[in-house]
């Protein structure tokens, strides 16, 4: 690869035999002296008054240390919107809200203790969907929204259940729409759902005796935990500390303040001791957040020549109880939201509205993945009325450099290539044999197509950093921000730095664990830019090394440092390689033979911040929110029963434009689990409500995912047009390849039974629902 | 997790087991056998069952048995599906007991899964549709019943009865049968939406028998699925062409005339099962015809 | 005929070593392991016998520890992901990138290495049978399914 010798490789993973034979340890996984287990009694109404917690009995039980509610801690916490008590304080806003909390000597004490606390409701109606909760009659489920803190972002509506309303007003859409020789109109929808990491969230907190508090958590965002804590318990920074370990798995739902907050809480109550909360299956489902729904509105213009002109967009993100991340969600669909093509007219409205449902936080696509549902089908539904080909309908309206984004953004130089990712794609799906194929009477095979892009939705000042020290043998330490959640970020840094110093990665010893206090600041592993971010400020310390290691061996190799190169672990001449020394030698000061030492440890020091991003206008939302976007396009093949709107899925493709590909494996890897999340999410997740608003499905025998053998072939291609702030030329890839898929699936789904699919999940039931009856042959019978 | 205290006991014979039960019941304790357990110690962490004593009975010899005498093939209940499947004497139980996953059936039990609290209890069908008998031991000891006289909708037992063993004949078990399961997206680690089975006992022109699970409330034998089972048998028999089948339907009419309620859950409408099972009878006929490699078997 | 009450001391035989352990009669297999033990390669996933991340092996059988009581597995011979010995089957993993976060890993090592020993040369119809019986969320199993070809084509 271009005469590279660290990076394009597929380096072996430092986290790989921990995890291969059982002995990686998670923070579920930590016993600590003295810890004390927490159980959760949680609300069996979606919207109800607290009248009373008969806690007496709990007290009294064997092991019991404190029984906590919402009286003890009406402390409002929230990452943008303060709007949440971290137990619920007089009102429940949804199933499986935490409402007390036992902590005990022993977890089967903590369980044995919760059963025994009975709590008073008064049953309100529930609001069901953003819909109702728009009503004029709704019931207004955060009365005190005018008292909330908030960030100067985001902009909540006292008096209505609207946290958040995000603007896009770019043209003229009604000169757009006057141009426009096809328009089609049409909503879309789906429920909100779960991330379903394999771990659950755990946090365990103490209190140190001089007031230093420790936080242990499974966490992305070590970093946004402290300062959060510090802002709304009135710590001193410095007095928190917080400990990621290894995460597993969070795509998104580690992010943020998870149970943190409550632990800190419940240590207190015991005088400081370490208390761990750890969540149960279903808590982790209903309780802790998870992925937010939505109902779109969409009206699209094109004009005859096939090029888009208008776009009038509605997203109502179902937010649930309360507002989290998902103010930052809808916020982030507006700076997106006409997907990615060039459109000249825009008028968007982007709301975050408040439900009687659990409550939602960051999933991987954030906004993306949720605007790709309404806006690639109406791309089909547009292309079909034009008479256009799907993918030459998307080619011929793709953003390119010189375009600007819906927040007027002009997009830079180094926009990637869709076009050519959708030529890949119509490859990887040989579309030229069509799209829809008949297998037999009630078999058919279609073909779908989606396009994505994705910048980060992260503050104006996110950054990142990153420390390189040495060892006595000259093999390097990389600290940074990044937390380990199965990306393997850690070995794309260490290859990164590898590659400066013309070593192999196993030399470069990453830290898998970060401390606050000791760790180099990063804003949050989330938003698919660690590997950019962390990455040049990597790069940054590496050279730092080099120019420390140059100055220090300039002494004894008696030279002008700029005439020494670092390579393959020594330090040596340029224009003379025999001449040099170990770094070994120098890493930690050179001593002369007769003892004489000079030079100092080598310390390199490096850190990124975000370039140019601004804010966006409350009335139009111009602005440049975007660090850097990343485009492809996704690809599904369907093979489906027109009887009883069964289907499997062939095939999965994407080829997605990242610029420079650091780890080709891991890379495929992460777009290989990112198609199937979004297969599972697409096909089958989504909770499912009864008529009181409780949720059938909150654990995972009926919440469905995909299992072994349920995937399809997988096909993946990366261009490489290369993103010129981003070490080597890389751009975020985590979380992009979720975000075309669903659509893709709806549109081969579509295709091939010739009915318009607007709802997920793609359920066969709900496909059967609408089949051309005289396919499913439940309207009428055949004589025998 | 179950945080209560349990009493746990593991009986050597099925006579200590009894004794158990009632010991435990007569003390106004919640007590339940544990075969597997599989269903126990979930329901138990999920506050659903609050066991106080649990007794053992997975190890007693009777209950283990996968044997066979000059009639019969023996199946004790706290036999693993997995061993069910592995032992394949009676091939459609085999089918029967290729549910939840492999991991699990490696220790749910047939008693756990035909006597336990999930109303599917697939692995009764083959049972029912072969006419088995089962071995009971109660108050009196052992006895041994036809399987319509203890089971409808489930094991109807008194407090403490132990299901030691079901049994069919050798026969049966040997005769052409057919399977179909669907669940909601094809996945088979699911509940089922429709599990129905055919056994084909021959005797004239009406010997197949119909057992169905997860389309209604309980598994279900009934004597007019069989009777409109067998009417269209025959009159596939008499067109003698397959392809004709493609087409064979089964009417709104009959699911009307059965008179029990479909299911309606969060898994499907009661309308898609009717339509799956309608589709399920139609493929177990289809099935059934082919292993007579289309030959009239009259 | 035994009776177990409030604490009990047995001996279980884990990873080849016979270990003396005092449980509740209602501490599950899962929990005895990762508390008593210190072997926490088996994880709480769902336990409610959902994904198999608590898998380990009972007289050589893949089970889901979450759903089996201590005290019934007396006798029995565990072992668990700590203690399964087949390098060329872990080294597959991670050449063929079978994992990512890892929290799945144990209980799909365990079960792989079951499968292996039953059936040296699986077709895919009995792959899949047996490792539906675990769920991964990162992968998307292709790694995993490489993974598994891999190690076959090895032995």
């Amino acid at each position: 690869m271009k005469g590279y010798r660290s990076i394009g490789i597929s380096s072996p993973r430092a986290d790989a035999q921990d995890k291969v034979n059982g002995t990686q340890r998670y923070t579920g996984d930590l016993r600590i002296p003295g810890m004390l287990y927490t159980a959760l009694v949680t609300s069996p109404h979606a919207h109800a008054r607290i009248i009373n917690i008969h806690k007496e009995e709990a007290l009294e039980a064997p092991g019991v240390r404190a029984v906590v509610t919402g009286q003890d801690v009406p402390v409002r916490l929230g990452l943008y919107l303060g709007d949440k008590y971290p137990l619920a304080f007089e009102v429940v806003r949804y199933f499986g809200e935490p409402v007390a909390a036992v902590v005990a000597d022993r977890e089967d004490q903590a369980l044995a203790a919760a059963r025994l606390i009975q709590v008073e409701y008064e049953a309100l109606p529930a609001v069901r969907t953003p819909l109702e909760a728009l009503r004029p009659d709704a019931p207004v489920l955060h009365p005190q929204m005018a008292e909330y803190r908030h960030i100067p972002a985001i902009l909540p509506e006292p008096g209505t259940n609207v946290a958040n309303r995000t603007r896009i007003r770019k043209g003229d859409p009604a000169r757009g729409f006057a141009e426009s020789s096809v328009i089609i109109e049409e909503t879309f929808s789906f429920p909100p759902g779960d991330h379903a990491a394999m771990e659950v969230r755990v946090a365990i907190a103490e209190v140190a005796r001089n007031g230093v508090v420790t936080i242990h958590s499974a966490t992305q965002a070590p970093f946004v935990v402290r300062s959060l804590m510090s802002t709304f318990f009135n710590i001193p920074t410095g007095n928190i500390r917080v400990i990621a370990l290894p995460v597993g798995g969070g795509f998104g739902g580690k992010a943020g303040i998870q149970l943190e907050g409550l632990a800190y809480l419940l240590s207190k109550a015991v005088g400081g001791r370490p208390v761990m909360v750890r969540n149960q299956r279903e808590e982790d489902m209903l309780s802790s957040p998870g992925h937010i729904g939505l109902f779109a509105r969409v009206k699209i213009g094109a004009r005859s020549d096939g090029k888009l002109s208008a776009m009038d967009l509605e997203y109502l993100f179902d937010s649930g109880a309360y507002a989290d991340y998902a103010v930052n969600i809808s916020r982030a669909a507006a700076i997106a939201c006409t997907g990615p093509y060039r459109v000249p007219h825009v008028k968007a409205d982007s709301l975050c509205v408040y439900t009687n449902h659990p409550f939602a936080t960051a999933y991987r696509g954030f906004g993306h993945i949720e605007l790709a549902f309404p806006i690639e089908r109406a791309m089909d539904l547009l292309a079909r009325k034009l008479g256009m080909d799907p993918i030459q309908f998307r080619k011929l309206n793709a953003i390119q450099a010189g375009d600007t984004s819906p927040t007027q953004q002009v997009m830079d130089p180094n926009t990637g290539n869709l076009q050519g990712c959708l030529d890949r794609v119509a490859e990887q799906l040989n579309w030229q044999e069509g799209d829809r194929i008949v297998v037999s009477d009630n078999l058919v095979r279609a073909k779908g197509v989606g396009c994505l892009w994705k910048a980060p939705a992260m503050p104006t000042n996110t950054d990142a950093g990153a420390i390189i020290t040495f060892n006595e043998d000259g093999s390097l330490n990389l600290t940074t921000g990044v937390v380990e959640i199965g990306q393997g970020t850690n070995t794309g840094l260490a290859q990164l730095v590898a590659e400066r110093f013309k070593i192999s990665p196993e030399q470069v010893h990453v830290l898998y664990e970060v401390h606050t206090d000791r760790s180099p600041h990063d804003w949050a592993t989330a938003a698919s830019r660690s590997l950019f971010m962390a990455g040049r400020a990597a790069l940054e310390a590496a050279d730092d090394a080099i120019a420390q290691i140059q100055r220090t061996a300039s002494i004894p190799l008696a030279c002008p440092p700029e005439d020494l190169e670092v390579a393959g672990g020594r330090v040596f001449l340029k224009d003379n390689p025999a001449v040099g020394l170990d770094l070994s030698q120098v890493v930690l000061g050179y001593q002369y033979p007769h003892g004489i030492s000079v030079g100092g440890q080598v310390i390199g020091r490096g850190r990124y911040i975000a370039r140019h991003l601004t804010g966006l206008d409350p009335e139009t939302g111009k602005g440049d929110p975007a660090l850097e976007w990343t485009l492809g396009a996704e690809g599904v093949e369907v093979e489906v029963n027109l009887r009883d709107g069964s289907y499997r899925v062939l095939k999965a493709v994407c080829a997605m434009d990242v610029g420079f590909v650091v780890h080709p494996a891991l890379a495929r890897a992460q777009i290989a689990g990112a198609m199937a999340m979004a297969l599972g999410f697409a096909s089958r997740e989504g909770f499912l409500f009864d008529e009181r608003e409780r949720i059938l499905n909150g654990n995972l025998r009926d919440f469905k995912l995909y299992r072994y053998g349920d995937e399809p072939e997988y096909l993946v291609d990366f261009l490489t047009t290369p993103q010129g702030d981003g070490p080597y030329g890389l751009r975020g890839l985590g979380e992009q390849g979720v975000i075309g898929i669903p659509p893709a699936l709806a549109n081969a789904l579509s295709r091939a039974i010739g009915v318009e699919l607007t709802e997920l999940p793609l359920t066969p039931e709900r496909i059967w629902k609408v089949l051309p009856s005289e396919k499913s042959k439940n309207k009428q019978e055949v004589e025998e | 997790m179950i945080p209560q205290n349990i009493t746990y006991i593991r009986p050597d014979t099925l006579k200590e087991a009894w004794d158990a039960w009632q010991t435990a019941h007569e003390q106004g304790k919640e007590v339940y056998y544990l075969n597997g357990g599989t269903e126990t110690v979930t329901y138990a962490r999920q506050n659903k069952i609050h066991p106080q004593v649990l007794i053992d009975i997975s190890r007693l010899p009777e209950l283990r048995q996968l044997a066979e005498d000059d009639a019969d093939l023996v199946f004790g209940t706290a036999l693993t599906l997995h061993e069910l499947i592995e032992a394949n004497t009676f091939p459609l139980l085999s089918r029967c007991a290729s549910i939840v996953d492999h991991t699990v059936r490696n220790k749910l039990s047939l008693g756990g899964n035909v006597a336990g609290r999930l109303p599917y209890r697939e692995t009764v069908l083959p049972f029912l549709a072969a006419d088995a008998e089962v071995s009971i031991y109660g108050a009196q000891g052992l006895r041994r019943q036809p399987i319509s006289e203890v089971f409808s909708k489930r094991f109807n037992l008194e407090g403490g009865e132990i299901l030691v063993d079901l049994r069919v004949n050798k026969d049966m078990a040997r005769f052409p049968w057919a399977y179909v399961r669907k669940t909601r997206f094809g996945q088979p680690v699911d509940y089922p939406l429709v599990t129905l089975v055919f056994l084909d006992a021959g005797s004239g022109r009406r010997g197949i028998r119909c057992a169905v699970s997860g389309a209604f409330a309980a598994p279900l034998r009934h004597g007019f699925i069989d009777e409109t089972v067998n009417e269209a048998w025959i009159l596939m028999d008499e067109k003698d062409a397959p392809e004709h089948f493609k087409d064979l339907s089964f009417r709104h009419e009959f699911v009307e005339s059965l008179d029990v309620p479909f299911l309606q859950d969060q898994r499907a409408s009661a309308e898609y099962r009717s339509f799956l099972f309608r589709e399920a009878l139609r493929e177990c006929l289809i099935q059934l015809w082919n292993k007579y490699e289309g030959k009239t078997r009259l | 005929m035994k009776i177990y009450e409030d604490l009990v001391q047995i001996t279980l035989r884990v990873n080849g070593e016979m270990r003396q352990v005092a449980v509740r009669p209602a501490d599950t297999l899962l929990y005895t392991l990762r508390e008593n033990l210190g072997l926490t390669g088996a994880k709480a996933g769902c336990e409610n016998g959902d994904c198999g991340a608590c898998t380990v092996l009972l007289d050589g059988k893949p089970v889901k520890s979450c759903m089996v009581l201590t005290v019934s597995t007396e006798g029995q011979e565990i072992r668990t992901a700590e203690g399964i010995d087949d390098e060329g089957l872990k080294q597959a993993f991670i050449d063929e990138q079978g994992f990512q976060c890892g929290f799945c890993t144990p209980g799909f090592i365990v079960n792989s290495y079951a499968l292996l020993k039953a059936h040296p040369e699986p077709d895919d119809t009995t792959i899949k049978d047996w490792l539906q019986s675990n769920i991964c969320r990162c992968t998307g199993y292709e790694g995993i399914h490489r993974a598994i070809h891999r190690a076959i084509g090895k032995s």
